[in-house]
């Protein structure tokens, strides 16, 4: 009875409210800007736009003024009468604030009150850029500073999301599964900055519409391009360049962005070598068919390419990925709307060491995902979507024209889900959901429950929590990642089978957030991650009879609490203080002697600030400090040579796995930029120096063999590293 | 109070990441390889060495143990000829046999077993000079009993004078690294292609290749200089290797030639 009722209330609502929906976009270029906020003034009621920029607000006739917000844009005002179940199309345009003293700089989550919002953080790259970078902007050096994501060393771009490892990361290109994030070795990610529109970064406690992965999600958009008039960036650095153009075509917009490094010709300028180098294009075309339909097309190419010359011999190396995507939005009224996507993507390394040793392997992944949204009321919303996926897996090492490893497999993957997000009387916020997940290899078949709350104490005071149950179905094995470093170019992605059951984690979260306390914003969250079915892959093993024989299998978790303050209204100085105290921990079958054991990148304690200070409309000064207790490592107790027929090793006795600890780590960098005007043109120039101090900080602790007894040494990472490099906008 | 809890949190921070307390703990490390059909064998038993102490070559060669090689019916006692080094002059141990290992001293109580692989015997000819443009495929009988080939190139010129194939390769390899170059086979292929790649250095060099035993096998596949983790040994009590081979081998000398 209760439901009939329920239904003709929202048939009732539905019959006599009226709605406005549209997008917004960025005056200058007519671009998307998602993720913004819509505020009906005078009233609570607000919302925020969707990934795809598109919002939606249901009201009762009358007079209204609509408050479209975005930091780093001017609020934009809209005045409207609504008469009965009238349907009003209002796509807002918001002007950057360029050139002006800013108000506020990250707008991430501020008032906006329909989002439950746990462990979830929303970016933007022009904002980024200004922050000091490694020689060259980079995405995932960006996220290392949020509390809960860790890296275990300067040189690694790697995310490690409170406690989960680089594989347990969803991350998305426009909806492209993407499998290998790095460029350089692991020193830089993939995505080039100039052609990223938002980056939406889910720690922990993510909806039901992803899946597939236990740790986080990075959702990365690309920008469409300017659909006004054509357009151009061009960057140069110490080590690298880069070119984006947009423009208009008919119906819509193009994008085409590229990079190159050339270490490889400024190294061999300075009679030295280091014939490496790694381009990547990135392209998106987006064509709006009529009000209700849009098709975004867009692609990605990226070559790593390490060669080295022996006298006849030659090492060769190439890795990368290439993907592409198809998309069709669809607005079937301004209720519901549906995304079509069709998605391919391939991760490949292959090495070859003379005509002797060859390596290959990668994974090919196609995917087809269909997604609902509907949103019947303001304070009730549903989406659901299914995904259907194929992969595809190789390895091949090869001595002499010897097979020693030839490894093919196959899997499918589907999942289904369906969430909504429920508010009520302006105090509750509900988001529930589940997913269905079906894989084929080992024929699992896994459902995940998923919840989220948050209630409002006062206006600017909410307590929130979420919980979640998320499975993993593919894994990837590093012969490095059990080790000292973390070379990520060497990942081997597999898929489970019947005798290695799919990894599962339990996320537990819970949270406080405060606004405007003291003139900042404040975020205070503790987890619990309990992972189950963890594998670590076994280098040693011997005589393998299946899958789970190269493995070691066992449990883990973490938990840890995360606090961050971020200046609000600040005027010339913005600035953002983080704090994390995390506890990760695994304990592994025949491993360690089963003894539980705290992995390379448990990290107990980290603080990071971030913050900029406009010295005047065109000079920013900036800087980035890091401190955080030592990594694990595994201390050396005692040594010895073996000696072997014709040879000996010096080999050194091992203590508990990770027992000991390296020393504290802290790094200071700052950075200078302005911008200025030159031909027409505006150019923004900056010079950056990282680690100002020189502190050594260690990653790594070995010996010297050639003294008796053998001494001590550290492996430092980043020293002193000033670099300079321009931009230039035309 | 503000004050008291901050240095509180510090202080739980510190504390919280403290490292485990471990203590070195004496051990010792056996080196033998039984080589088939072979007269002498010998055995070396020394102490590993405290991080930071001075390793005495000679000191620590561990003496007074009881070292019994058992095989078939037999029971072999090695005599200790130096500190350290046991031998035993006379025995030929033959391929498939298992020979098992006894050391007994203080507290320590080591014990091993190896079982003797199949002679190995290179086939074919080969030039006794080649350059570095040259191919030369190694082929040899199959052996039997064993777990993998080993293909070692070992430089017999004097270090301090040698001359580096590659500059940058040397500077490349130098650190750390020995003289020698070895390369695991699978224990069903009989062939190894040696080219360029396989040397560092021009001069004289001797190339062998080994049949060995599953013991020999697991610590080349799993020992990592200076790694931590532990190399797969074998055997009960201490640190080392108790393995057996058989060999054959080459002589060649790399001659500097432009082509």
């Amino acid at each position: 009875m209760k439901m009939i009722f329920l239904i003709i209330f929202i048939l009732a609502n539905y019959l006599t409210s009226a709605t406005i929906s549209g997008y917004i976009k960025d005056e200058r270029t007519g671009e998307p800007l998602p993720f913004s906020s819509v505020f009906v003034e005078g009233t609570d009621i607000n919302t925020m736009a969707n990934e795809k920029a598109y919002y939606i607000i249901h009201l009762k006739a009358g007079q209204y003024t609509i408050r479209f917000s975005r930091g780093s844009y001017t609020d934009s005002f809209v005045n409207i009468t609504l008469s009965e179940r009238s349907n009003q199309q209002i796509n807002a345009a918001l002007k950057a604030k360029i050139g002006e003293i800013r108000e506020t700089v990250v707008y991430k989550k501020k008032d906006d009150k329909t989002q439950v919002n746990i462990s979830r953080e929303i970016l933007s790259p022009n904002e980024l850029r200004d922050q000091p970078q490694m020689i060259e902007p980079d995405l995932f050096r960006s996220l290392q500073v949020i509390p809960g994501v860790t890296a275990v060393s300067d040189f690694s771009s790697g995310l490690y999301v409170r406690g989960g490892t680089p594989d347990q990361n969803l991350v998305l290109l426009d909806g492209i599964e993407i499998y290998n994030v790095s460029h350089l070795f692991g020193v830089f990610s993939t995505f080039n900055m100039d052609a990223i529109q938002d980056v939406e970064f889910l720690k922990g406690g993510f909806p039901a519409e992803f899946g597939s992965r236990t740790s986080s999600v990075l959702n990365v958009l690309n920008k469409e391009g300017n659909k006004k008039e054509f357009h151009g960036d061009a960057s140069l650095s110490l080590i690298a360049s880069s070119l984006s153009l947009e423009g208009p075509i008919p119906t819509g917009s193009f994008l085409v962005s590229g990079r190159r490094t050339y270490l490889d010709f400024l190294t061999a300028l300075m009679q030295d070598k280091l014939p490496y180098y790694f381009y990547d294009l990135n392209g998106k075309i987006t064509s709006q068919l009529g009000r209700n339909d849009k098709i975004r097309v867009s692609g990605y190419y990226g070559d790593d390419h390490l060669t080295y010359e022996f006298l006849t011999s030659e090492m060769d190396w190439r890795f990368g990925n290439i993907v592409g995507s198809a998309a069709w939005d669809h607005l079937y009224n301004p209720q519901v709307l549906s995304t079509l996507s069709l998605c391919a993507s391939k991760y490949k390394s292959d090495i070859l060491v003379g005509s002797d040793f060859v390596i290959d392997n990668g994974v090919k992944d196609l995917t087809g995902r269909l997604d609902f949204e509907y949103f019947p009321r303001n304070n009730l919303s549903f989406k659901a979507g299914s995904w259907l996926k194929w992969n595809s897996f190789y390895f091949n090492e090869k001595f002499q024209e010897t097979d020693y490893v030839a490894y093919e497999d196959t899997s499918y993957y589907t999942g289904m889900y369906l969430q909504n997000k429920y508010q009520y009387a302006d105090k509750w916020i509900l988001e529930t959901g589940g997913r269905l997940d079906y894989f084929t290899s080992g024929k699992y078949l896994k459902p995940s429950p998923r919840i989220g709350a948050k209630y409002f104490l006062s206006p600017f005071m909410a307590i929130k929590g979420a919980w979640g149950l998320y499975y993993q179905f593919l894994h990837v094995v590093n012969p490095t990642s059990g080790r000292q470093g973390y070379f990520s170019m060497l990942d081997y992605w597999f898929p489970i089978d019947e005798s290695v059951k799919p990894m599962c984690a339990y996320h537990y979260i819970t949270g406080l957030e405060w606004k405007r306390f003291i003139e900042h914003d404040w975020e205070l969250e503790a987890y619990f991650k309990d992972m189950k079915n963890v594998v670590e892959f076994n280098d040693r093993v011997e005589d393998p009879q299946e899958l789970a024989d190269f493995f070691y299998h066992g449990t883990g978790y973490s938990y840890g609490v995360e606090l961050s303050a971020e200046k609000l209204n600040i005027g010339r100085l913005s600035y953002k203080v983080s704090t994390a105290l995390s506890w990760t921990t695994k304990k592994l079958n025949d491993f360690n002697d089963e003894k539980r054991f705290y992995p390379r990148h448990d990290k107990r304690f980290n603080f990071d600030f971030t913050g900029d200070y406009q010295l005047g409309k065109k000079w920013v000064a900036s800087a980035a400090f890091k401190f955080a207790t030592g990594q694990p490592y595994t201390r050396s107790l005692g040594y010895y040579y073996q000696e072997i027929p014709d040879d000996e090793f010096e080999m050194v006795i091992p203590g508990d796995m990770y027992g000991g600890r390296l020393p504290i780590y802290h790094r200071l960098d700052v950075g200078f930029s302005k911008a200025f005007k030159w031909k027409g043109i505006d150019f923004k120039a900056h010079i950056q120096v990282l680690n100002v101090y020189n502190h050594k900080n260690v990653m790594d602790i070995f010996y010297n063999f050639d003294t008796n007894p053998p001494t001590k040494e550290e492996f430092t990472m980043l020293p002193f590293l000033p670099s300079a490099g321009i931009r230039a906008e035309f | 109070m503000k004050e008291y809890l901050l240095v509180a949190l510090v202080v739980f921070c510190f504390c919280s990441c403290q490292t485990t307390d471990e203590q070195f703990q004496q051990q010792l490390v056996v080196s033998s390889f039984l080589k088939s059909r072979h007269e002498t064998t010998d055995l070396k038993l020394n102490y590993a060495e405290q991080i930071g102490e001075k390793l005495d070559e000679t000191g620590l060669g561990v003496s007074g143990a009881n070292v019994l090689f058992k095989h078939g019916n037999e029971k072999c006692r090695l005599n200790e000829e130096k500190p350290g080094l046991y031998i035993y002059r006379g025995v030929q141990f033959t391929a498939n046999e298992t020979c098992y290992l006894e050391i007994k001293i203080d507290t320590f109580f080591i014990t091993s077993r190896t079982v003797i692989p199949d002679t190995l015997k290179l086939l074919g000819t080969y030039p006794d000079t080649i350059t570095i443009y040259d191919n030369i495929n190694l082929s040899w009988f199959p052996s039997k009993y064993h777990s993998g080939y080993l293909v070692s190139i070992k430089n017999l010129e004097d270090p301090d004078k040698r001359e580096a194939i590659d500059e940058d390769y040397e500077e490349f390899t130098r650190e750390g690294r020995s003289d020698v170059q070895s390369y695991l086979i699978d224990k069903n292929v009989t062939k190894f292609n040696l080219t360029s790649i396989e040397f560092m250095w021009y001069g004289k060099h001797r190339i062998s290749v080994k049949a060995i035993d599953r013991n020999y096998f697991d610590f080349m596949r799993s020992a990592e200089e200076q790694s931590n983790i532990e190399p797969i040994c074998h055997i009960n009590g201490c640190l080392g290797v108790f393995g057996s081979y058989s060999e054959d081998s080459i002589y060649l000398y790399l001659k500097k030639e432009e082509k």
